[in-house]
């Protein structure tokens, strides 16, 4: 009971609190510029999910090994990084050999899900909090879901200001930028500051 | 002669543009974590340009030697070449950062490494194996150029409204608003910059553009 209180609580976490989009900006490139339109975003988001998962998952299970290392914090991202390239070259190799015409259409979009900040802060994370293998996978599905929930409140603010008459010189990225610092800042109230005496 | 000149004239404007009208950050958009996040100091801002220029440039270079290959190496094949040599560079990296502050990796966090993943060299290293080698290497300094005025320019604003300071001295602003440093107020300092780079640059242009009515005017 205990455990699943535990990973509940690490989950929400990741998804409000400590929102990967809005919290730390990782993977906010792929939010807001690259063109796979609505549809193609979810896509890329359950498959950044996926490829979150398992990278931190794999991050939790060699971070003991790591640990015994010399200079492990020289060598760290180095190994992170090889891992993530493993990784995306067996999942291209293998849909590449399996559904090449979805690979083909896709290939963008694997490379960006594997080769972001999202993937790599996800393995990097699972140090910095000291997670055990389960929290660290749990904590990586997280990431991959507040995407997923950045991906539908970006929508919501895309849709309200377009009807909005922005100046000229704010329309699009620097509008959407701002609009994502705002939900920032709510999100850093939620979690509370005192206030001066 | 005359036309081989004039190709190489068009391609270094090409270029040239990738450091204000096609800035990898403010206006494509690439790159934003670590210029959001990690420019909070000055130091942190060089920290970041080292990264990101030790990492862009050669992985551009590899990119288009790489477009040498024949045309059965499959494109993740080439990405996977590119992403081992930008996590290389990532040891050197950090060695010369130790040299301008020591504790520059430890305020930076993960984002000194997420810049080896940055999506500028995913998004231009396919287009860079068309090129030739020297083209390549002048994209990739461009690139860093860009890359380094844009996020020199947010830490700077964001030091000097932080803390009050510049380079870590004191400065005579009396005024601190500490909340700058947070993330929030990096994604509304870089939105703010982006808008205000696009207000230049569209100045920038109707100014040529009467100039050249003018001009014609003048010649008529």
């Amino acid at each position: 009971m205990g455990t699943l209180v535990n990973i509940f609580t690490l989950l929400l976490t990741a998804l409000v609190l400590e929102n990967a989009v809005f919290s730390r900006a990782l993977d906010i490139t792929s939010l807001l510029v690259l063109p796979f339109g609505k549809r193609g975003l979810r896509l890329f988001g359950m498959i950044l999910t996926g490829t979150t998962t398992i990278a931190s998952l794999i991050a939790g299970l060699l971070n003991p090994l790591l640990g015994r290392w010399e200079n492990v914090q020289y060598l760290r991202p180095v190994v992170y990084i090889v891992i993530l390239t493993l990784l995306y070259g067996c999942v291209c190799f293998l849909l590449n050999w399996r559904k090449r015409d979805w690979f083909s259409g896709h290939h963008s979009m694997i490379t960006m899900a594997f080769f972001n900040c999202a993937a790599y802060g996800a393995m990097a994370l699972t140090v910095y909090s000291g997670f055990s293998w389960l929290e660290s996978a749990v904590s990586g599905l997280g990431i991959g879901l507040s995407f997923l929930l950045a991906l539908f409140v970006l929508e919501q603010g895309r849709r309200c200001m377009s009807i909005c008459n922005i100046p000229k010189a704010f329309r699009g990225l620097p509008s959407e930028l701002v609009y994502v610092g705002l939900i920032s800042l709510s999100l850093y109230g939620l979690v509370g500051h005192q206030l001066a005496a | 002669m005359r036309q081989e000149q004039n190709t190489v004239k068009k391609n270094l404007r090409k270029e040239l543009d990738l450091i204000f009208v096609q800035n990898p950050v403010l206006v494509t958009g690439l790159a934003l974590a670590p210029a959001v996040v990690g420019s909070f100091t000055m130091k942190n801002g060089v920290g970041l340009c080292l990264v990101f220029g030790m990492v862009t440039i050669p992985v551009l270079v590899l990119a288009s030697f790489l477009g040498m290959l024949p045309e059965k190496v499959p494109q993740y094949v080439r990405t996977m070449a590119c992403a081992l040599l930008a996590a290389l560079m990532l040891i050197p990296a950090r060695m010369l950062a130790a040299q301008i502050a020591p504790n520059l990796f430890d305020s930076l966090g993960m984002y000194f490494s997420a810049v080896a993943l940055n999506t500028v060299w995913l998004v231009r290293a396919p287009l860079c194996q068309e090129k030739k080698t020297l083209w390549s290497l002048w994209e990739g300094v461009c690139l860093t150029v860009g890359f380094s005025l844009c996020v020199m320019a947010v830490s700077t604003v964001r030091e000097l409204l932080a803390y009050g300071t510049l380079w870590g001295k004191a400065t005579a602003l009396p005024l601190k608003f500490p909340a700058v440093a947070y993330v929030f107020a990096g994604f509304i300092v870089v939105g703010t910059a982006a808008a205000v780079l696009r207000w230049c640059v569209d100045r920038c242009h109707d100014i040529l553009t009467l100039i050249r009515r003018q001009q014609k005017k003048w010649r008529a």
